[in-house]
Order: structure tokens, then sequence, then C-alpha cells
């Protein structure tokens, strides 16, 4: 089940098309990577969603109803470029901002305390805006985005700003959401929180979407056939065993990084067996910086 | 619909919770006050104590000149040049020289003064010495104290409009107060609320809260719910000033005596009678301004006034929103500002042309052009305007804030999300056609 389906949506701007017939499918209950260079489209795309804007062709489809008015209250959005209203206490304004999305005011009040509690702002919550530390105003920011129990958030680069262990406690409150039922879609220019916490990606540049699916498949798709062995005797090495380097660990022991393009790993398995004495064998994934890089690099090239 | 209401709110209580809100709403009244009491109060204190020197050779004045709290009269013997020669060791104010023959033929009074004496002192001493003098002629006449007292006949015409058609000939300095007074308020409360709305514009936009907020609303609910909010910021203060004004001038009346309403119809001969020091042409003046500013339709004015302030504020204020979203930062907002404020200061500049005959072709359009009309309209109002061409203007108002306030809208929701670049007219034209 998917909660987002976007058909074909284009996006133009007076000088340039930001979005190309994007085709992306959200799968409900996921923790979402949208990933692309500065530039791709993504904040385009992420608009619609938030239906700040209009895709200017096809269609976009929340569950299986068109994108609507009515699901604004079920979306959470956490922009790049973000703030508050500087002069305004911050108990007031997350109740604001929590009443906008339709909670009432005795709705908003328990759950704005409970998120500044959780958030460790208790004590700040009658302090106007400017006197908080820009971490704190994150964590607001944050709050903001989930107080009223969205099932789609949209998180736009939500790390930036935080001191390690607040990072933390966002990526807590991330996997939390996802417990809770809600889709998180992440977009990130950190690749390691891309594999720490997502399931699926979707990778855009210069406004077409050039990769897509869950991260296990797309890490299948672009292996290479490298491996790491460490152990003790000889590589045979025949045309479709490179060894790609050698490391030795002691007198006996080296460690080996060897590309085997065309051959199962157990047949791999079977071949060193023959010269080897095997203490480890591990098939080395790519990484999605290095999907992310080569995609965007081989698209620019051509 | 709801939500626009939360925005109402917010923009509402943020702005009157504000320190500059509570000094804004004591200080109007008090330069209203100011303007019309400081002008009297300066006039008052440079009559304060002055002494007059009076060399009466008559023999007839002497001691017979009504003084007044401000003004004394000293009287002397002797030749005009001694006393002119010991005049520079006092501080006297002139020397009031009434020769023998004033009685016979009243002339060669003469006042000797260092510097300029003021017109209004000059005016009563001419006007005390002739009263003086007729009281002696008639005296000499032969003519007694009884006859004398049912020659005292007051004959007060008073003017009243009768209806509206006919043309009402009243005074017109009343309107003229009531005009210049209306629209540089009509212009105040736009510049200033208008800009209100254009820097809450540009402070979200800055604050990088906007993209939270059109989230959650369309920028048109925003956008209307600011200018809402601040409207009623504006009403709020409007209300706040004419009560603080009508408490002040209640306060004025009570401590100082009700100085008006000596001057009303019902009072006016009583008044005459009772104070004889009062110039009878000047009380008749001061009941005529009376009477005028009586026979004005306030409650008329009033209402109009109302809805050229809310259909020009938000007019105005849909185009300062506009501006506010294409700029990023208040310096930028200048020319946009000027040409924006220019047509209502071209009235201003036009007021007086425009009073003086308030129904001329210029006066016409302008109270026709939406973006002057709000000012020209008040400027003639008290003068008379055909309901006809009033509703035409209004017409013409309303319809331009809802065109105005559609464009403003396209280019708000695209302008707010523009960081960092300077659009130019061109591009902004373009946003009108995005989805």
């Amino acid at each position: 089940m998917n909660i987002i389906t976007t058909i074909n949506i284009t996006k133009k701007y007076a000088s340039h098309r930001a979005l190309n017939k994007l085709n992306i499918s959200i799968p409900q209950n996921t923790i979402f990577g949208l990933l692309g260079p500065n530039g791709a489209g993504k904040t385009s795309f992420i608009r619609i969603l938030t239906q700040i804007i209009a895709p200017d062709e096809g269609e976009v489809l929340f569950h299986d109803q068109k994108l609507a008015p009515v699901h604004i209250s079920q979306t959470g959005y956490l922009p790049e470029e973000r703030g508050l209203y500087k002069k305004m206490k911050i108990g007031e304004q997350l109740i604001y901002l929590s009443r906008l999305k339709g909670l009432s005011l005795s709705e908003a009040k328990p759950k704005v305390n409970a998120w500044l509690e959780k958030m460790d702002l208790s004590q700040w919550a009658d302090k106007n805006v400017e006197d908080l530390s820009k971490g704190m105003q994150q964590k607001v920011q944050f709050i903001a985005a989930v107080i009223f129990e969205p099932s789609l958030v949209i998180l736009d680069e939500p790390f930036t700003g935080f001191d390690p262990i607040n990072a933390e406690l966002v990526k807590q409150e991330i996997l939390n959401l996802k417990k809770r039922g809600a889709t998180i879609i992440l977009s990130t220019h950190r690749m390691e929180s891309v594999e720490e916490l997502c399931d699926h990606i979707a990778l855009i540049h210069k406004s077409e979407k050039i990769l897509d699916g869950s991260i296990s498949a797309i890490k299948h798709e672009f292996k290479t056939g490298t491996y790491i062995i460490e152990g003790s005797g000889k590589i045979v090495v025949s045309d479709k065993i490179k060894i790609l380097s050698e490391e030795k660990l002691n007198e006996v022991k080296s460690r080996y990084r060897l590309r085997a393009e065309g051959i199962k790993s157990n047949d791999l398995l079977h071949m060193l067996m023959k010269g080897l004495e095997i203490d480890s064998f591990k098939e080395e994934e790519p990484s999605i910086g290095d999907i992310f890089i080569s995609k965007v690099k081989g698209m620019s090239h051509e | 619909m709801n939500k626009i209401w939360l925005i109402v709110q917010r923009e509402f209580l943020t702005r009157v919770r504000k320190k500059s809100f509570l000094v804004m709403t004591m200080l109007g009244p008090f330069l209203f006050a100011a303007g019309m009491i400081v002008p009297i109060w300066v006039g008052s204190v440079s009559e304060e104590n002055k002494v007059i020197e009076v060399l009466d050779n008559t023999g007839y004045f002497q001691y017979k000149l009504p003084q007044t709290p401000g003004l004394k009269f000293a009287y002397f013997n002797g030749t005009l040049d001694q006393r002119i020669r010991n005049f520079v060791m006092t501080d006297h104010e002139a020397i009031l020289h009434i020769p023998a023959t004033a009685l016979d033929k009243p002339e060669g009074v003469m006042l000797y003064s260092e510097s300029q004496v003021s017109p209004q002192m000059r005016f009563y001493l001419e006007k005390i010495l002739s009263q003086q003098m007729s009281l002696e002629i008639i005296k000499r006449a032969g003519l007694d104290t009884v006859l004398l007292n049912s020659l005292n006949v007051n004959i007060a015409i008073q003017s009243k409009s009768i209806t509206n058609e006919w043309q009402e000939k009243k005074d017109e300095t009343a309107s003229l107060i009531v005009s210049l007074f209306s629209s540089v308020l009509i212009l105040f409360f736009i510049v200033l609320y208008g800009g209100q709305v254009m820097r809450g514009v540009i402070e979200e936009k800055s604050n990088r809260i906007i993209e939270v907020i059109i989230s959650s609303v369309k920028p048109f609910q925003l956008m209307m719910g600011k200018i809402a909010g601040i409207a009623l910021v504006s009403m709020l203060q409007f209300l706040l000033w004419i009560s603080i004004t009508l408490a002040i001038s209640y306060f004025v009346n009570q401590r100082y005596g009700a100085v008006f309403t000596l001057f009303s119809d019902e009072n006016i001969e009583y008044t005459l009678k009772n104070n004889p020091q009062l110039d009878m042409k000047e009380a008749m003046e001061i009941n005529e301004l009376v009477n005028a500013i009586e026979s004005i339709d306030f409650t008329y004015i009033l209402a109009v006034f109302i809805f050229y302030f809310i259909v020009g504020y938000l007019l105005y204020s849909a185009i300062f929103a506009a501006i506010g979203s294409v700029v990023d930062s208040e310096t930028d907002t200048q020319q946009f500002v000027f040409a924006l404020i220019a047509p209502l200061m071209f009235c201003m500049v036009m007021a007086n042309s425009i009073i003086s005959d308030p129904n001329s072709g210029l006066a016409y359009w302008l109270s026709i052009i939406p973006f002057t009309s709000p000012v020209t309209m008040m400027l003639r109002i008290p003068f008379g305007v055909p309901v006809s061409e009033l509703f035409l203007s209004m017409g013409v108002l309303v319809f331009s804030f809802i065109l105005f306030t559609y464009i403003a809208s396209k280019i708000y929701r695209v302008g707010i999300l523009m960081y960092g670049k300077k659009a130019s007219l061109g591009e902004v034209l373009k946003w009108l056609k995005y989805k």
C-alpha cells in the first residue's frame, strides 16, 4: 500500500523545469529517503506534496484519493528553510502551529506540554524564541512538524544544526514515528542517516527520477562483486577473479580485496577454498553514497 | 475560515500586546489635543502680565479702561516726551497716548512701543476705547441711561440647514477642519497599517516560518488573516484615540468651564449680556462656528470615513503585502513604497485646490480613481458630494480592492517562497500565471 503515488508530475518555472514526468511511489509506514543533488527538484516535489504549490501536469494520490486540502492536516512538514516567530513564546507558538493543523486548543495544550517534556524544553515554554539556542529552536521546529500526529511526515534536512546528542534524540523520535505507523519522507544529504534510517529511497537528478526502490534491492542491484577475504594460503587467480589489493596481517595471514564478476558467492567460495584457509569472507556492499555519486556522475557524463 | 480566524487572532494579539501600541495609543490623542491647545496657549502666554502706560490728555479715561488678567493699565500724567524717555527703563509693553482732542475727533490716538504689539492687543485696545468713547459721546448728547440701555439691541441671525435640497450655506471653517482632519487620518492609517502588513510579511519571510505556515493554510488565507488582524488593531487604535480624546476634552471642559456652551444658540444672548467685555461680533463668530460644527452631519461623515478607511486600507495593504513578499528585507522596499503612496501624497499636495473647488474636474477624477479616492473623498465630503458620485467612487474602490487583492495574492504566494534573489518586474508578472 502506497501512501503517496505521483503520476507523471511536471512542474515548470519561468526559466526552467523543476520536475519532469515524475513517477514516485512511497510505501506506507516506511522511512523514505529522497535524495538528489542541489537543485534537482526535491524541494519542488516536497512543496507539491505539502500543497504549497500545484503541479502543472500529472496527479498526486494520497492513499488512493486525489491530493486535496483535507490531507493537509495529515501531513507534517519540516522545511529546510525553517524558522519561528522570534518574539513569540515557544509554548504559545506550538499551540498556534498545531491549531493551524486542525487541533483544538484543549487538544493542543497537553500535547505541547508532553512534547516539550520529551524534548527537554519544559523550562523554556514561556521564553521567546529569540532567547533559545539554535539547537533548541530546531527541536521546537521538529515538534511543530509532528505534534498533531500526521500520517505523513516530511523532514527536509532534519539533522542540520544539532549536536550528536540531539541528533540522536531526533533520530529516535523519527523511529518512534515509524513505530506509531507514520510514513516519513527524509530529504537529506547525509548519507549515513539514509543508511541508518531509510527503507526506501528515490534519487532525483535534473528534474527526473533516476533511481528508486528499497535500499536492499538497490544495494543488490549495484553490487560490483567485490569481496573482502581474510585467510592464509594462496589465491588462485583466473580471468574471472582479480585481486584489487592485498594487505599482510601477519606472517601467514593476509586480507584480500578482490573482484569476481559473474560468479555466485558460493562458487567463489569453492574456488578460493582450493588454495586458501579462509578466516572470513564478506561481500562488500556498495554504500548509498557511492551509488549516489556513480549514478549522478554517470548521468552528467552522458 | 476557522484557520483565518486563528491567524487574525495571532496578528491582532501580538501587535496589541506590544509596548509601541500602548505608546501610540496614549500619545495620539495628546498630540491631537496639543495641536489644538498649544497655539492658543502660546498666544495667551505672550499676553500675560503686560502693562500699558496710559497718557490720557482728555482726563476722561482715567481708571475707566477695563483690565484683563493679562493686561494692566498704568495711568500717568505729564508730557509724551517725558514718558517716552522713561519708557526704556521699564518693562512696559507700550504707551497709549490719548490726545485731548480725542473725544471730539477720534483720531490721533497713538500706541508707542519698542517692539511690534500683537494685533489682538491692538484690536482689544481699539474696542475698549471706542466703547468708552461712544458712551461718553452719548452721555454728552444728553441721552439718559435708560434710553441708552434700550439702544442695546442685538439681532443675531443664525443659519441652519433646512433640507438637503437646499445647498447648505454654512461657515466653511468647520467643514475645512473636518475635511483636512479626516483625510490626514485616512492617509495616516493607510500608510502606517499598510506598512505594518508589509513588515509582517517580510518578518515571516526572513524568519523562514512562512513555509511551515503555508503548509498548514493557503497563502491567501495567511495574507487575508494578516490584513484583517492588522485592520482590527487599527480600528481598536482609532476607537481608543476617539475615546481618549473625548475623555480629555470632557475633562478640559469640566475644568476650564463650559467655554463653548457660552456660544450655543440657547446661551448666546445671555453670554452677550453678561460678558460685556466680549465683543458682539466676536461672540457671533464663535457662535457661527459652533453652529456650523453642529450642522455637519457627523454620523454621515463618520460612515463615509469608515467605509473609505476600511476599503482603502484593504486595497493598499493587499499591495503592501505583495511588495513585502517580493523583497528580502525592508531596505529593498523603499522605491516600491514610494511609488505606492505617491498617489496619496499627491492628494494632500492637491488638498488646497480640491477644498477650494470641491466639484472641479480634478477633484472629481481624484475621488473616482481608487488609489486617490479615500483621501480625496474625505477632503470633499464635508462640503457635500452628490450621492451618485459617492456610490460610483465606492463601487470603483470595492471593485479595485477585489481585483488587486486577487493579483496581489498571486504575487504573494510565489514571492514568499523566493529567498535571496531579487525578482524583476517581468518575472513577477509571470508569477501571475503559476499554478
